[in-house]
């Protein structure tokens, strides 16, 4: 595990920032990291993204509908680590349209049966602050240049998981369950977010073959069947890569075989004649009771026929 | 509010942790020239709507008062002990997100939980239970003493939870006594028996002795029960008591509850909600309980002053509904029977509260009290008054 992240309790996240219109790591205002201020800052998965193709990225998203960003994510793992990727509107210095991206990296722990939850807040945390980023940064304000170059637009990025809602459980628990299904998965993402480093695409069929010239992907989470199919080499179950060993029996000699059945035949014998035994024992015992009670029934009845006569 | 601070505050706040800054005017004797100034927010970290609090540090230049304000020695004392009430998760006290030190502008920063202020809602009769069973004082060691209880430090969040807020009022009981850096609170609000107590307490600068520290704050938390009931009260306690236009058995219950405080009995907060339960349960619960629309009886035509007839004001004033020219013109209609009945303190009582709580200004403030005490040399309020006024002017 990267040694700060390792330091990052469970239950919390590190956030980076990627946007436009604001002089910040580089001396042009293209879209860019912001949060942190240098690339350097970045750990694990988080230099995934930052190794990506964003202009080409930005490009398919900025030709579509701002309301689909939303609906546009990326979650890539590892052994040990995940970074969920969402998208917000947003608006540069000349109130063009432009796009803010925000990464919350956390801990992961694939033997947790609480991961899905994990990962829906996570998801939910980085959509979350996208989209109020997204309007914080489109309103401008002279002062938050200087914030972003000075990293003080967020003085601390590591933001608490824990209180986040968990949108869209039964999705998340669902590519979980299919990402543990697959070795060689290095995440699943929407089509506009998918060359950000994940290589099981997540879509329809036609999505796919609409995108299959363009991007390079092992798989397809399929969003009806809600499982992944893979697509070449690239993917393996795990149950093929570690096959169980055959259990073979150790052939017994029939001689052997009968002797058991005869041993077994025997004991079965004797606790039937326990149990009759037993039977015998309980039968004494209620005939022994009712000569006891005899008596006392015969009195009590005779008092009541006659408490009836009177009556 | 000092517009500079605020704009460096504005410029200074992480605007990825603190977005949708608005300033507030939030009033009270922290919000004047030189003093806090508040904002609300939303905190992102946390996705909660927010109330930003800021105290001007002042530097090794600053006076005696007012290093005794918002020096910077005070305002370290404030942060730890702001810390210590947020580590420790008080369950009546409102939720604290942060408790920081800046350095440009130098300041102190609280930030807490955004809440209704009680007198911002309408009277509620059903609040008054809450307030009794929820904010009397406990006997534990590391009970919490709220200094000025009133209905505009007291909230309700927004999942429906009746809080104390204005934290830097707030002292951690620690042994026999309770170490108040500053007595600021509405002297209007207390007996006049408990106010002696308290300025002779005070007048030793050794702190207030937690019994003392405890029956004030039970004696604040009666009265806002009691607020609940008969509508929110500026005016002098006797005198609201007096007045009070509740329905029958509200009154007459809060009537006798409040004779007793009046003398200086402070019972526990618990004992009078029994009581009080008892009258809720022989009255019908769905009845209103304040009779606004209630003629007026015999007693309280009787009662119908030149006092009455500015009535519409001070229910404007309290809704803060007075602001600019009409704050003025009511000043000046104040000043006029002030000049003409100069031995009714009631007057002097209303002039006070309007350069404190909504002028915000300690220079005519401390012109009103003086003139008051001409009158009135030996009231112990306006003694009290003026010596608060006194460290807020400094």
């Amino acid at each position: 595990m990267n040694p700060a992240l390792s330091h990052t309790p469970l239950g919390a996240a590190l956030v980076s920032i990627w946007a436009k219109g604001y002089r910040v790591s580089n001396s042009s205002e293209e879209f860019q990291l912001v949060v942190p201020a240098e690339s350097g800052g970045l750990q694990g998965l988080e230099q995934t993204v930052a190794a990506a193709t964003w202009p080409a990225i930005l490009d398919d998203l900025l030709r579509g509908d701002d309301r689909l960003l939303k609906d546009e994510f990326c979650l890539l793992v590892n052994q040990n680590q995940l970074i969920a990727v969402a998208l917000a509107p947003s608006r540069d210095r000349f109130r063009r349209r432009s796009v803010v991206a925000v990464g919350a990296m956390a801990a992961c722990d694939w033997s947790d049966a609480q991961l899905a939850t994990h990962v829906a807040k996570t998801r939910n945390l980085a959509l979350r602050l996208a989209q109020q980023y997204g309007e914080v940064l489109a309103a401008n304000a002279p002062h938050l240049e200087k914030q972003l170059r000075s990293n003080r637009f967020i003085p601390e990025r590591q933001f608490q998981v824990a209180g986040e809602e968990t949108a869209d459980l039964s999705l998340w628990t669902e590519i979980v369950a299919e990402i543990r299904k697959w070795r060689g998965v290095t995440g699943v993402a929407t089509a506009g977010l998918c060359r950000t480093g994940a290589n099981v695409l997540y879509g329809t069929a036609d999505e796919m073959a609409r995108v299959r010239g363009v991007l390079t992907v092992d798989g397809l989470f399929d969003s009806r069947s809600r499982s992944i199919s893979p697509i070449g080499d690239g993917l393996t179950p795990w149950s093929l890569v570690k096959p169980e060993e055959p259990k073979t029996e150790r052939k017994i000699p029939v001689e052997e075989q009968l002797a058991a059945l005869r041993s077994e035949i025997k004991d079965i014998r004797t606790e039937v004649r326990d149990m009759r035994h037993e039977g015998s024992v309980l039968r004494g015992l209620v005939t022994q009771v009712r000569e006891m009670l005899g008596p006392i029934y015969d009195f009590v009845t005779r008092k009541d026929r006659k408490g009836k006569g009177k009556g | 509010m000092p517009q500079d601070f605020a704009d460096q505050l504005m410029e200074a706040l992480p605007a990825g942790i603190w977005a949708e800054l608005t300033p507030r005017d939030a009033g009270g004797m922290m919000a004047h020239e030189g003093g806090a100034v508040h904002f609300t927010a939303r905190w992102i970290p946390g996705n909660r709507p927010s109330h930003l609090k800021c105290f001007p540090s002042r530097g090794e230049s600053a006076s005696a008062t007012a290093a005794s304000l918002v020096g910077h020695e005070r305002l370290v004392r404030l942060r730890a002990r702001l810390e210590r009430l947020r580590n420790q998760r008080q369950p009546f006290v409102v939720d604290i997100f942060a408790v920081e030190e800046l350095n440009n502008p130098p300041a102190l920063l609280v930030a807490m939980e955004l809440v209704t202020q009680l007198r911002d809602r309408p009277p509620d009769a059903a609040l008054a239970h809450q307030v009794l069973e929820q904010l009397g004082t406990r006997d534990d060691q590391t009970a919490w003493i709220h200094f000025d209880i009133c209905p505009k430090n007291t909230g309700i969040t927004a999942d429906n939870r009746l809080v104390l807020i204005d934290p830097d009022s707030m002292y951690q009981v620690e042994g026999p006594q309770v170490g108040i850096s500053l007595p600021a609170f509405k002297s209007w609000r207390l007996p006049i028996v408990i106010l002696r107590e308290l300025q002779q307490a005070l007048s030793s600068g050794l702190g207030l002795p937690l019994h003392l520290a405890q029956k004030k704050h039970n004696a604040e938390v009666i009265v806002l029960a009691a607020e609940c009931c008969l509508g929110w009260s500026g005016r002098p306690l006797e005198e609201w008591v007096a007045n009070s236009n509740a329905s029958p058995e509200l009154r007459t219950f809060w009537d006798k509850e409040l004779a007793s405080l009046l003398q200086g009995r402070v019972d526990s907060p618990l004992r009078v909600l029994d009581r009080l339960r008892k009258v809720s349960r022989s009255t019908s619960a769905s009845a209103p309980a304040i009779a606004a629309e209630a003629p007026p009886d015999d007693s309280s035509l009787a009662r119908a002053t030149q006092w009455e007839s500015l009535a519409g004001w001070r229910r404007a004033l309290r809704l803060d509904q007075l602001r600019g020219g009409r704050l003025l013109d009511y000043k000046r209609r104040l000043l006029a029977l002030a000049e003409a009945n100069p031995s009714d303190k009631r007057w002097w009582q209303e002039l006070l509260l309007v350069s404190v709580a909504y002028e915000r200004s300690p220079v005519a403030a401390k012109q009103i009290v003086e003139a008051a005490l001409k009158q009135h040399p030996d009231d112990a309020g306006f003694a009290l008054e003026r010596q608060v006024i006194e460290v807020w002017l400094a």
